[in-house]
């Protein structure tokens, strides 16, 4: 057996990761950052501003800090871990930063197949194919859509002619 | 149900189209436990505000006992009385029916709901029974089916044993006849006991008009005539006994044998079984004791009281007492676990019939659970620490989960972890009783066949069970530093004194503990492996607690690794098999070198 998957996810992928986690970050980050904020701006007395424009600083600067890990650090490193290969018979996927995991799923042993697209992806001409089995799904994030209809189509067929075993 | 008259006919008991209520108990005996229920919670929740007014300045105001007793039998009374109404209404309005290709519930008086199964998706038919319903001889059926997450399960509610037994010989027949290419037909042999309504009968006419789902009372179909009641104890009871062997004599054999009041007699359709095996009165026994609930139960309770002696205590009182009082608690824990334990696997038995395995337990509350032989995941063999130095061992399956398949209480004994089908056997004797009752599974590899952990797993199980995954410790480390605290802030030397004490009986319990946990992990090291061979997997955890699971490779549904950098460093990773028993049957083995991982997911690969 090969000791890593042969097929990368498509490079475009890395834009969506950072669009998408950029977006996530800021959704927790600016609420947090309103919640100091706002008050440091009304506070009465020179203490109380003093504590929250503290409070208001450290949330910028992590906001900012997670900014740079999601949009500079991670996606390179888990766009290289991502690996995945498609035969005609079992999916094998290899993910993961600092628990890597690796996963076999026979496609007859596959349930279903979803394909997805969200603006972000769409924007991007990608989409993220769910592979589901009778106990767990596995999600491959950053496909073009020629490959996504393909693994699909294989899984729907090799689903068909599977015997019933579960 | 009869013999099927050719091996392509398959005996029916009930007409297809024709509506079927379920018994009248269901009137009586549900407000029955609605009330009981209520009036429960009613009673905990003043409970506080009597003992209030009893130990207060009111208590010479408290109305008398009688009184009090008078009024609690009123309410009790009227709120049976009141859902008696209700409850009637909801029973007109409820009955299943057998329609060409699928089996149909209906119920709701005012929000109608019919539930419908195809019969060819029919995966498994059970039904239990709590102690009204045992006494009665009626019991709760369920239908399972199987889907990926489209599993659902149908509750036909208050079927008298016979009927239950009959429905589920017929679904089972009728899923045998949709299956494609089967041959099977069905001939319909003649009606079932099942109560008529009265008023329904001269509607009969009117319902050939057609008010399909409709749901009134004057839609209802005309219901045959109830047959006598069988007697309790009737000769087919006693054949069942008697074919079963000696083990049936035992009192608690008996008492699960009973059908109750309108339970029939046992129908015993098609097929004989293969392989059957019970409890004698000392397995029993033995089952009880060694159950793992005993030495929770035990220690729980044990603990409770001796943290309250402990509270009492700092007022003065004496200490043997309250060694007294803690050691009492432990064994009235250990006595009440262990005669639940009796009474949930009292007259347990296991049986092969055809290509199902059939389970039936419960001297009270009775239940059986039969399942497919396809619809098997995993066979286990565990060993709490008590059953591993007597050197025996519980089996279970585990199934294909349907939600709402297993309910709480005493049945959950018999559900965790999987469906028990022996609860106590020699380990020896395992073997020999997984292959008459799973005989697909013969080629799975022996234990000596087993991949041992590679030497590092024995430092990182000592580390990982001892050190970072140890609730003793971190717990102990939060108590002495609350202590420690304590003792420092208040300058009282007797308060010193209770911290010191509190601080030295916590870290002796949390260093008994730890040095449980370390001798786990050292036993885990040398004794745990995995095994691959064709068609199986066999993943060993051994430790204090030991269990040993076989995976068929087509139950697989997909093969994972995962390693941490630890673990990286070392080359090792943890080996996965997710199988559609649920993610809490989820089969693992941490450490393996990172070869076997590889080959662990080559394995799994069709064409390998």
């Amino acid at each position: 057996m090969k000791s890593l998957p042969s097929e990368r996810l498509d490079p475009r992928v890395r834009n969506v990761w950072r669009i998408s986690d950029a977006i996530g970050v800021s959704l927790v980050m600016l609420p947090l950052t309103l919640a100091f904020g706002a008050p440091y701006l009304l506070a009465a007395t020179e203490s109380l501003r003093r504590a929250l424009g503290v409070a208001t600083l450290a949330c910028l600067i992590a906001w900012a800090a997670l900014l740079v890990v999601v949009v500079a650090v991670l996606p390179p490193i888990r766009y290289a871990r991502w690996r995945y290969e498609l035969t005609d018979d079992y999916l094998d996927v290899a993910k993961g930063i600092v628990w890597r995991t690796r996963h076999t799923v026979p496609f007859i042993r596959v349930q279903d197949t979803d394909t997805r697209q969200g603006p972000i992806m769409r924007a991007f001409g990608l989409a993220s194919v769910t592979v589901s089995t009778a106990s767990d799904s596995h999600e491959i994030p950053g496909l073009t859509f020629e490959v996504a209809e393909r693994m699909r189509d294989r899984a729907a067929e090799l689903a068909r002619i599977a015997r019933e075993d579960v | 149900m009869g013999a099927p008259d050719s091996p392509s006919v398959l005996a029916s008991t009930f007409a297809t189209g024709r509506r079927y209520r379920v018994h009248r108990s269901y009137v009586l005996l549900r407000p029955l436990t609605l009330a009981a229920a209520v009036l429960t919670v009613a009673l905990a929740s003043s409970l506080d505000a009597l003992i209030d007014a009893a130990g207060g300045s009111l208590g010479d105001a408290l109305p008398p006992a009688w009184l009090v007793a008078l009024v609690a039998v009123g309410a009790f009374a009227a709120f049976y009385l009141v859902s008696l109404a209700f409850i009637a209404l909801a029973w007109r309005n409820l009955w299943f029916e057998f329609g060409q290709g699928e089996f149909s519930l209906y119920s709701g008086v005012i929000s109608k709901r019919r539930q419908h199964l195809p019969y060819a998706r029919v995966q498994s038919v059970g039904h239990r029974a709590d102690l009204l319903q045992r006494v009665a001889g009626v019991c709760t059926v369920t239908v399972e089916s199987a889907g990926g997450g489209a599993n659902t399960t149908i509750r036909v509610p208050y079927l008298t044993l016979d009927a239950a037994e009959r429905l589920r010989a017929e679904m089972l027949a009728r899923r045998q006849a949709a299956q494609p290419g089967s041959g099977c037909e069905l001939a319909y042999h003649g009606e079932l006991d099942l109560p008529t309504d009265r008023r329904a009968k001269g509607e009969a006419a009117a319902r050939a008009g057609g008010r399909e789902g409709a749901g009134s009372p004057s839609a209802s179909p005309r219901m045959p005539e109830p047959v006598a009641d069988a007697p309790v104890g009737t000769a087919a009871q006693a054949a069942r006994a008697a074919a079963a062997g000696p083990a049936l004599h035992d009192a608690g054999r008996a008492v699960g044998a009973w059908r109750g009041l309108r339970g029939g007699s046992q129908a015993h359709g098609g097929r004989e079984a293969s392989f059957q095996c019970g409890l004698s009165n000392r397995e029993l026994l033995l089952t009880a004791v060694s159950h793992d609930s005993v030495v929770v139960a035990a220690l729980s309770l044990a603990f409770t009281v001796a943290g309250m002696v402990g509270l009492w205590s700092l007022g003065g009182a004496p200490a043997a007492g309250g060694v007294a009082l803690t050691l009492a608690a432990l064994a009235l824990g250990a006595v009440v676990a262990t005669v639940s334990n009796a009474l949930t696997f009292g007259g347990f038995s296991v049986r092969r019939v055809g290509d199902r395995v059939e389970v039936e337990s419960g001297v009270l509350a009775h239940q059986y659970t039969g399942v497919d032989v396809e619809r098997i995941q995993t066979v286990a063999v565990r060993q709490s620490l008590v059953r591993r130095l007597m050197g025996y061992c519980e089996l279970s399956v585990g199934i294909i989960s349907s939600p709402g398949s297993q309910s709480g209480g005493n049945s959950s004994k018999l559900n965790r972890g999987g469906l028990v089908i022996h609860p106590f056997v020699r380990l020896s004797e395992a073997d020999r009783v997984i292959d008459a009752l799973l005989p697909e599974l013969a080629g799975r590899p022996s234990r000596d066949r087993l991949s041992p952990l590679p030497r590092p797993a024995l430092r990182r199980a000592l580390l990982r069970r001892g050190v970072w995954f140890n609730p003793w410790l971190w717990a102990c480390l939060c108590v002495l530093a609350t202590c420690a605290i304590a003792s420092a802030g208040s300058g009282d030397t007797a308060a010193g004194d209770v911290a010191r004490t509190v601080a030295l009986a916590t870290s002796a319990v949390c260093a008994a503990g730890s040095a449980l946990r370390l001798a786990g992990a050292a036993l885990w090291a040398r004794g745990s492996g995995h095994a691959l061979a064709r068609d199986c997997v066999m993943v060993l955890n051994d430790g204090l607690r030991t269990s040993c699971v076989v995976v068929p490779r087509r139950k697989v549904q997909s093969a994972g690794t995962r390693a941490n950098p630890f673990q990286r460093r070392l080359g090792l990773t943890t080996m996965r098999a997710s199988t559609a028993a649920g993610a809490s049957l989820v089969v693992s083995l941490v450490d393996v070198t990172e070869d076997e991982g590889l080959e662990w997911l080559g394995w799994l690969r069709p064409g390998r």
